[in-house]
């Protein structure tokens, strides 16, 4: 019986402290609820009194749905890219150790030391003279993973690097080639941190700004983080409505990755290593 | 030719060099681009080309003369070592709790990522809301609790402002640490843990013997990459105290943007984020140094 | 809405039995979301034209001139650009813009004698006209009805001096209840500027001799003012949207806010009314702000005519813009019926007497000194005298 109960008290401890550190989300749901008047008393009331549902409106007149679609088109194409160029780098950068790698890994992490307001303008010149920007969300999918390849490729090559050098010997040894080693030994085993990565990689691009901004101009083609900048007007600013967008955007995506990573992290157990 | 590729080590150098390509390509050519600019004159006609009259090292000195410089070196120091110790520290905490088999756990962990999928900018003001000096809710909670007797002017104090955009980054990067620290917990195996009870370790005396060594690589590269990100850390800035109040909150980031996009010196703004990249530059050299102790088992 | 508007012109120009060859102009600017004025007014242009099609894109106020620039330096500008009255004079000067003297002499909509001086200082350069204006907005104060009354203010009794001003916040603060007397906006962008900016005009100082003794009076009544508690420190990272919903909470009694928010200020829950900016003395000068949009039109249009055209669509909408977009125009016309018609008389009274920013070619310079001073001076980190002085010095070395 006693232990039945114990084995609750972390629960209401995590509870408790996921209180915490999610309280200003909740503040931001709260607000979206609220009437004008009510966002602006104060004290200012933890509960909304008079609940203004007005996420329909804003839904439709933002066109979000539009939106929504331009973000997933490009968070796909940002993870898939990143996956597809990042993964085999990670691989081969964990096998061996001399100075070429520890050059590449060093001018990996170089590489993305500049922030994307930096980058934006040599980047929308390089597009422009190429022609790029006739595809403008191809172009930020081609931004974005400039940016993410290199935390992929650092966090997944310590994933291969965790996985028994006697494993992969071995497999060579048996007359397997390389390739196959790659796809049928080292890719299952840090599957879970590249699944991991993958899905942070994913929550980054959906956060694009800077790039989306800057090489769309199109409204039809703009992911959800430019259409939230158009409720802020030179002097005024719609917090209500910004409240109401964000808690539209984030209830799906978060619902979505809070499944994706219950899969991911918890899939893991000791065993899988040996 | 394919057999190089197929049987000799032909096929991982081919993997590696892709993305490098890749990122040469879109990311060297900006470096290499922002680098010289910053060694030029710069203004709106000429901002797209690489023909610039070239002026050397004036730019570096002109912002070194700058009386804010030092200021603001002071203030991204302090910046990125606060939030990365203590994310990395509450980030590890929150992940060996979290590791534990309880209901709702994994589930719940999942939960803090609704503070990365947040816009920033959202999240700024709602936390602008919260620190508001006369009407913001951790000061009426604070009062309400007795805890102070007035309000307390987070973001316009300027002894203060600067240690609260920490305190709201640390909120935000927690996340990053607690996923990826957990999924490197997981592949501790757990018999390791058994053995050590079994030999009357303690739970702490396990978690310095056992944890720590075994999370070293995935902790080193977190790190690294989270000082990194932390030095680009922008739009918190922007939406919390653009900087002021008098500086005393700005950062190297977010002063390079203000010197190319509010005063349009790009040459001034290009000139800090090469002295940043001289950060990074230290970052990555240890971190890559600290590979050479790699290799598990 | 845009979409409906665009529907509609694609039916009107299928319906057409022949097609007619289409010019697309393209317009970037910053309007105030829902409704966005230009994209309305725009649209209804293309709907009205079988030649012309209009592309509106709207760009956060924040990034205008980065992106503006980026398109200018890679030659792929838009036909016609929303530039802020802060920035006409360095695009301006710049080259990049088309001159519009002769088309605008020429033209039977837009009469430029009859647009606000403040206004057609603004939009010519070097004796030539480079933008045509489209709005214009103005600050002014609004005061508790309620807590005028309680502190035995009249509420239509607008101070007179700066000595009653200060008089007035000091009676209207009230430190128990968490009062404050007044709140305004000190960032550390173009804002703060913007709000003081026209009591340093009052007290006989100009941007350009920012260390006149005029200006560090006023200088000294602000930092007074937040020093002594009569403001909250608040104001140096508030926006003066921050400002005002600190009043509309009723947290602050008085607010310096501009006449773009009307509309919210309506939907508060209490009375208030609109008081004229402080003259220094009794009778004195009277200045106040003036800012809003212009349109231009880029000097690498391949359509100029054509944008010039849109552009005096807009401009001959004018009678509308307030009832429908809370936007005042840049000259004397009167709408019938105004909303709010007691605050429209106001704002138009005060805006006789609104002067623009600067202007100057390098006036994001100028006001980053500015910005400096304001907030060293407010924060205690410096005397206004000094700061004034450093900020002159900053000024006088921009080249």
């Amino acid at each position: 019986m006693s232990r039945r109960i114990t084995s609750y008290i972390p629960t209401l401890i995590a509870i408790t402290v996921l209180g915490f550190y999610l309280f200003p989300i909740y503040w931001m749901y709260a607000t979206s609820l609220k009437g004008a008047a009510e966002s602006m008393q104060y004290p200012p009331t933890l509960w909304p009194q008079d609940i203004t549902f007005r996420h329909v409106e804003v839904f439709n007149n933002l066109g979000m749905g539009r939106y929504f679609w331009n973000s997933l088109v490009i968070t796909c194409g940002v993870v898939a890219l990143t996956v597809l160029l990042g993964t085999g780098t990670a691989y081969a950068l964990s096998l061996y150790r001399n100075r070429w790698i520890d050059l590449a890994l060093f001018l990996i992490l170089l590489l993305q030391a500049l922030p994307p307001s930096l980058m934006v303008t040599p980047l929308f010149v390089l597009f422009n003279m190429t022609g790029l920007l006739d595809w403008p969300r191809l172009s930020v999918v081609l931004a974005v993973c400039a940016k993410s390849m290199p935390f992929y490729i650092v966090i997944c090559r310590t994933a291969f690097l965790s996985v028994p050098s006697e494993l992969r010997e071995a497999a060579l040894v048996d007359g397997d080639s390389r390739i196959g080693v790659f796809f049928r030994i080292m890719l299952p085993l840090a599957r879970n941190v590249i699944l991991i990565s993958a899905v942070l990689i994913g929550i980054q691009s959906m956060g694009d700004y800077v790039y989306s901004r800057s090489f769309i101009y199109d409204t039809e083609l703009l992911p959800l983080t430019v259409g939230l900048s158009t409720f802020v007007g030179a002097e005024a600013t719609n917090w209500l409505g910004i409240m109401t967008y964000t808690s539209i955007l984030v209830t799906p995506i978060l619902f979505v990755f809070v499944l994706l990573q219950r899969r991911l992290v918890s899939g893991l157990t000791a065993g899988a290593l040996k | 030719m394919i057999g190089f590729i197929r049987d000799r080590s032909g096929f991982e150098i081919l993997l590696a060099l892709v993305s490098i390509a890749y990122l040469f390509a879109f990311a060297g050519v900006p470096f290499i681009f922002n680098i010289v600019m910053s060694m030029q004159k710069v203004e709106m006609m000429n901002l797209a080309s690489m023909q610039r009259p070239f002026v050397g090292l004036e730019n570096y000195r002109d912002v070194f003369a700058n009386p804010d410089f030092w200021l603001i070196v002071r203030n991204t120091l302090l910046f990125l070592g606060l939030s990365t110790i203590f994310q990395l520290c509450i980030g590890l905490a929150l992940a060996v709790f979290f590791s534990r088999d309880f209901p709702g756990a994994s589930f719940m962990r999942g939960l803090f990522l609704a503070a990365w999928i947040t816009p920033a900018f959202a999240i700024g003001q709602i936390w602008k809301w919260i620190l508001s000096g006369d009407t913001g809710l951790l000061n009426y909670a604070l009062e309400s609790l007795g805890l102070i007797d007035g309000p307390v002017y987070w973001l316009s104090d300027p002894d203060l402002a600067l240690y609260a955009v920490i305190a709201v980054n640390i909120w935000l990067g927690i996340p990053y640490y607690l996923l990826l620290l957990s999924v490197g917990l997981a592949a501790i195996p757990g018999d390791l843990y058994e053995a050590a009870e079994l030999d009357g370790a303690g739970p702490v005396a396990r978690f310095w013997t056992i944890t720590l060594p075994l999370m070293r690589n995935t902790i080193l590269a977190l790190v690294a990459l989270g000082l990194i990100f932390t030095l680009q850390q922008f739009d918190l800035i922007a939406a919390l105290t653009s900087g002021g109040p008098v500086n005393s909150s700005n950062v190297a980031q977010f002063w390079s943007w203000q010197l190319s996009f509010q005063k349009f010196d790009f040459a001034a703004g290009s000139a800090v984020s090469v002295l940043m990249l001289f950060v990074v530059v230290f970052i990555s050299a240890i971190y890559v140094a600290s590979t050479r102790a790699e290799r598990s088992s | 809405m845009k979409s409906a508007a665009s529907f509609l012109a694609i039916a009107v120009s299928l319906a057409a039995a022949p097609v007619v060859a289409q010019t697309t102009i393209t317009i970037w600017g910053n309007d105030n979301p829902q409704p966005s004025a230009t994209e309305i007014l725009s649209a209804e242009f293309d709907a009205m034209r079988d030649d012309v099609v209009v592309e509106y894109r709207q760009i956060p106020f924040s990034d205008l001139n980065e992106e503006y620039m980026r398109a200018f330096a890679t030659n792929s500008a838009p036909d016609i650009l929303m530039v802020n009255t802060t920035d006409t004079h360095f695009y301006a000067s710049s080259g990049v813009l088309l001159d519009l003297t002769d088309r605008i002499a020429a033209s039977d909509i837009i009469d430029f004698d009859e647009i606000f001086p403040g206004y057609q200082a603004a939009v010519t350069f070097d004796g030539r006209i480079y933008q045509v204006p489209r709005g214009a907005n103005t600050l002014m104060i609004y005061v508790n009805s309620a807590m005028a009354e309680a502190a035995g203010i009249d509420p239509v009794d607008a101070p007179e001096s700066w000595t009653e001003f200060y008089d007035y916040a000091q009676r209207l603060t009230n430190a128990d209840s968490r009062v404050f007397g007044i709140a305004f906006s000190a960032k550390n962008n173009q804002e703060g500027p913007w709000q003081w900016l026209p009591f340093a005009r009052m007290a006989g100082a100009e941007w350009d001799r920012i260390n006149e003794p005029g200006a560090v009076r006023a200088l000294e009544m602000w930092r007074d003012f937040v020093v002594n508690g009569l403001a909250s420190q608040e104001v140096l990272v508030w926006s003066q949207g921050d400002a005002a919903d600190s009043f509309r909470a009723q947290r602050a009694a008085m607010v310096i806010q501009g006449s773009w928010d009307v509309a919210n200020m309506v939907a508060a829950p209490f009375e208030w009314n609109l008081w004229m900016l402080p003259p220094e003395e009794v009778g004195g000068l009277r200045v106040s702000a003036a800012g809003d949009f212009t349109y231009a039109v880029a000097a690498a249009s391949d359509a100029p005519d054509l944008a010039f055209e849109v552009i005096e669509y807009i401009y001959s909408q004018d009678n509308r813009i307030w009832n429908e977009f809370s936007r005042m125009p840049a000259r004397a016309v009167s709408p019938e019926n105004p909303n709010y018609p007691e605050a429209y008389e106001a704002f138009i009274g005060q805006l006789q007497y609104g002067r623009v920013l600067g202007p100057n070619a390098r006036w994001n310079d100028v006001s980053v000194a500015l910005q400096t001073a304001i907030q060293a001076s407010l924060s205690g980190a410096a005397e206004p005298a000094d700061a004034l002085e450093r900020a002159a010095a900053e000024i006088a070395a921009i080249d």
